[in-house]
Parts: C-alpha cells; sequence; structure tokens
C-alpha cells in the first residue's frame, strides 16, 4: 500500500488511522513544549515558542490538506477510519479509550497530591499538560497496538 | 487484540490462488485487516466474517471457529 496513494477506501481508511495518529502526536509535541515553555529560562522559552511555531504551520499546511485529500480522494461520502471495522480502525478506538483512561487516572492522582502539584502550577500550565498527556497516550498507544509483527506474506 | 480464534482464511485463499491484496479488494477492506486476521492477531467484526465466508462461498465455521476447549463462548 502507498500511504498517500491508497487504492481502495479501505487503504485510504488506513491512511487516515496513521496521519491521524501522527498528526495527534504532533500536536502532543507542541503541547508538550508549551508546557516546557513555562519552566524554561528565557533563552530557551524563545526557541521553544519557535518549534512550536515550525510545528503549527506543519499541522496547517501539510497534515489538514492531506487529510482532506485522503477523506475525499474516492468521492461519494467522506472516508472515515473511526467508522471502519478494519484493524486500524478498532485500533483508533482502543487508542482513544487508552487515552481516556490515563487522562483519568492521571486527574484522579492530581487530585490526590493537590498540595504538591496543584498548588504549584497554573491552570493554563495543567491544562496543557493534561491535553499533551492526552494526545501523546493516543498517539503512543495507537503505535503499540499497531505495530507491525510481521503479518505473513501477499502472496496467493 | 482480544480473544483467540482460529481460522482458515491462509488455506482458502491458496485454494482460490489469491493473494491478501486481492482477497482485501474482493471484500472492501485493507490488506492489513486480512494480514492481521489471519495470523490471529485481529478478531474481525461479524460483517467482515460473513463477508469472507460468502466470498468463499463456505458456512463462516467453515472459516472462523473457537480453539479446542474453550467453553467461554
Amino acid at each position: 500500500m502507498s500511504f498517500l496513494n491508497p487504492s481502495s477506501r479501505a487503504e485510504a481508511s488506513d491512511s487516515l488511522a496513521l496521519l491521524t495518529a501522527c498528526g495527534t502526536g504532533l500536536v502532543a509535541l507542541i503541547y508538550a513544549f508549551k508546557v516546557a515553555e513555562a519552566y524554561a529560562s528565557s533563552g530557551l522559552a524563545s526557541w521553544l515558542d519557535i518549534v512550536q511555531l515550525v510545528g503549527g504551520v506543519l499541522v496547517l499546511l501539510v497534515f489538514l490538506p492531506l487529510f482532506y485529500f485522503l477523506k475525499t480522494r474516492f468521492g461519494g461520502t467522506t472516508v472515515s477510519p473511526w467508522k471502519s471495522d478494519s484493524f486500524f480502525g478498532t485500533v483508533l478506538k482502543r487508542a482513544g479509550l487508552a487515552a481516556f483512561g490515563l487522562v483519568l487516572m492521571s486527574m484522579i492522582i492530581l487530585t490526590t497530591m493537590d498540595r504538591l502539584v496543584l498548588a504549584n502550577v497554573t491552570p493554563e500550565v495543567l491544562l496543557d499538560a493534561l491535553i499533551a498527556l492526552a494526545l501523546i497516550g493516543f498517539s503512543a498507544s495507537f503505535f503499540l497496538l499497531g505495530r507491525d509483527m510481521g503479518e505473513g506474506c501477499d502472496t496467493a | 487484540m482480544s480473544a483467540a480464534l482460529n481460522n482458515r482464511i491462509r488455506v482458502l485463499r491458496a485454494e482460490h490462488q489469491l493473494s491478501q491484496s486481492q482477497l482485501a479488494e474482493a471484500i472492501e477492506v485493507s490488506r492489513k485487516t486480512i494480514s492481521t486476521i489471519e495470523v490471529g492477531r485481529f478478531v474481525p467484526s461479524t460483517i467482515i466474517a460473513l463477508k469472507l465466508a460468502r466470498f468463499f462461498n463456505v458456512p463462516v465455521e467453515q472459516v472462523f471457529s473457537l480453539p479446542d476447549g474453550d467453553a467461554s463462548a
């Protein structure tokens, strides 16, 4: 399968699932850098600002157009990996569930450590950290659950 | 992913001289889906299982079966 030139709607759905996970990973990094910026020195913070900007531009100019291209490539109804019961469609839903669980557990742990953590962190940084954790959890779970484990050769 | 399920897709593919890609195209799923079902890594939905059985023109029990001694069903 060529990632950018899928031969069928099913292959396009798989490509979209991969693209969603990659894009989510990139956005997660942007949020992680935003959190790091809050604790970095002014010199490093300005570099992290530039990295975030580059990441944002990459998402807007590369990932979103690619996403739109793959979604509408086969005309008619748009392709959606979330509605697919293919392997990658299932992995995508499980990754979403794993990310939800991760964030929920983190929030429960945070509430028990309110004096240690919450008193020393601004709400803005806390929200950015939770968003970064959710997105990293989703992206990492997707690649972990969908990793190539040698599924045999494509011969008759 | 999920519970174990035996399948005869590789055998049926060989009998029909089909590659994973050809089978995937015929039942409108991706090759990755076929390959992961074939090695038992992915338990397919009922729809995909029925599509496979219909394509090979056999009952679904001849494509998929529970492992011996599995009483959890």
